[in-house]
């Protein structure tokens, strides 16, 4: 079949499956991704998800797509290993077409909580990255691949990101989710436009591109110009869609598009249909884009077997820094009592740069931090 | 693809039972909601108190930005 494949994020949520369930029927999806590390905790799940995913797998349509292994944190953590070890067993029971995480590391003390939040590009955190690649390849034995962050603390940070994964993902001839909601937020946030940032990504990398919706929000540390965020609660803005239409060309190893939203933001009639129309209009934008070609050329495994058989790396430093950080954003009352805080931590005059970090960002930070620090909300019912 | 009728109707009355139990869950509902570090007697329903803060299974896939 033409490639990339129209697909969905389906979870065990109640408004993504009844927002889901017309589309499945009108056999218009054709690959599932699913966050299978949410579901870790969990001793049974319906039989008729697993079926459902079972059907996708049996395919080769689905995709499995991390959200918390945390990939750079410093100190290597038991929940890493125990990830890895559902990863693999997961992996016997699904066949995955691949398996991807996110960018940066959690903020929260705990390994459930926090959000993704980004770190210096050093060879100290190019190298605990490749650890940790090379290790959720050996468990899963399936391409791997990272996606791109939302946010970001400065635009020297946005212009080196596609560089840094490209660093990350070589020795496992791995691949990029190439989010374009993502880079939307960047567009937005530090002015940009889409020719010039998206040339700075390694575009035959990417095997996957998600598409989703976000929220604004303002900031008094930059009157007049909002903040875009990645909240995922909304329908896909017409701007993303473009930025698809220009993406898909771009892009000579994607095999995957996928539409996200959480199932907070699909609790109203209207909110699922706007979802199905945004997936309609996804899947046009597609068909328009098929050509015949066979399979992409890079299937993305590694040449050789990575070497994974010393302990993983760690850094003591790092972890140090990334627990301040953690402290600070989740604490902080303000910018201001935040700012002096770094001022006076180990990050001060460090690889992390924050005197060069964009005061509406830094507030962004403390905001995501402070949203996830307990975690998810139960929302259904 | 082509997901069978009555795995879409499984799936179907699986949405509907959640939405019309008490229960915040498309979990199974003979014994209550366990989490795998639940011994094989617990008898708490974890969905009722959530067993944590954090029930993950309102999955927020990335969206965390």
């Amino acid at each position: 079949m033409p490639q990339p494949f129209a697909a969905l994020a389906c979870n065990l949520d109640r408004n993504i499956l009844l927002t889901c369930l017309p589309l499945f029927e009108a056999e218009k999806v054709e690959a599932v991704e699913w966050s299978f590390d949410t579901l870790f905790h969990f001793r049974e799940i319906p039989p008729w998800f697993t079926e459902l995913l079972q059907t996708f797998s049996q395919e080769n349509r689905l995709v499995g797509h991390g959200v918390f292994f945390s990939l750079f944190s410093g100190k290597w953590l038991d929940a890493q290993q125990t990830w890895l070890d559902e990863l693999k067993k997961l992996s016997d029971t699904y066949r995955f077409d691949h398996i991807t995480e996110h960018f940066g590391f959690m903020t929260g003390a705990d390994f459930h909580n926090g959000a993704p939040i980004s770190l210096p590009f050093t060879p100290k955190t190019l190298a605990i990255g490749r650890d940790r690649l090379a290790r959720i390849y050996e468990a899963c034995q399936c391409p791997v691949g990272l996606e791109n962050l939302a946010f970001a603390y400065s635009l020297e940070e946005v212009k080196r990101h596609g560089e840094f994964l490209e660093q990350l993902l070589s020795p496992i001839n791995g691949f990029i989710i190439l989010d374009l909601h993502n880079l939307y937020c960047q567009l937005h946030n530090f002015g940009l436009e889409f020719a010039d940032l998206i040339q700075l990504y390694p575009l035959d990398r990417v095997r996957e591109i998600h598409i989703s919706g976000g929220s604004w929000e303002d900031s008094p540390l930059r009157p007049g110009k909002a903040i875009r965020r990645d909240t995922h609660d909304d329908s896909v803005p017409q701007e993303v869609f473009q930025l698809l239409e220009q993406a898909i060309p771009l892009c000579p190893n994607l095999k995957f598009v996928v539409l996200e939203q959480l199932g907070t933001g699909l609790d109203t009639a209207a909110s699922r249909l706007a979802f199905q129309q945004d997936f309609e209009a996804m899947s046009g934008i597609i068909q328009q884009s098929r050509n015949d070609s066979e399979d992409p050329a890079n299937a993305f495994l590694p040449q050789a077997r990575p070497d994974t058989s010393q302990p993983p790396l760690e850094s003591n430093e790092l972890e140090q820094q990334q627990r301040e950080l953690s402290q600070i954003l989740e604490t902080a009352p303000n910018y201001e009592a935040a700012k002096n805080r770094l001022a006076a931590s180990d990050l001060a005059h460090s690889a992390w740069n924050i005197e060069s970090w964009e005061p509406a960002m830094l507030e962004t930070a403390m905001r995501i931090s402070q949203k996830w620090k307990h975690g998810f909300p139960q929302t259904q019912g | 693809m082509k997901v069978s009728k009555s795995l879409l109707q499984a799936i179907a009355v699986g949405i509907t039972l959640s939405a019309t139990s008490a229960a915040c869950s498309l979990f199974k509902d003979e014994d209550g909601l366990h989490l795998q570090t639940c011994g094989e007697e617990c008898d708490i329903d974890h969905r009722d108190d959530g067993g944590t803060v954090d029930p993950g299974y309102n999955c927020p896939g990335c969206g965390m930005g």
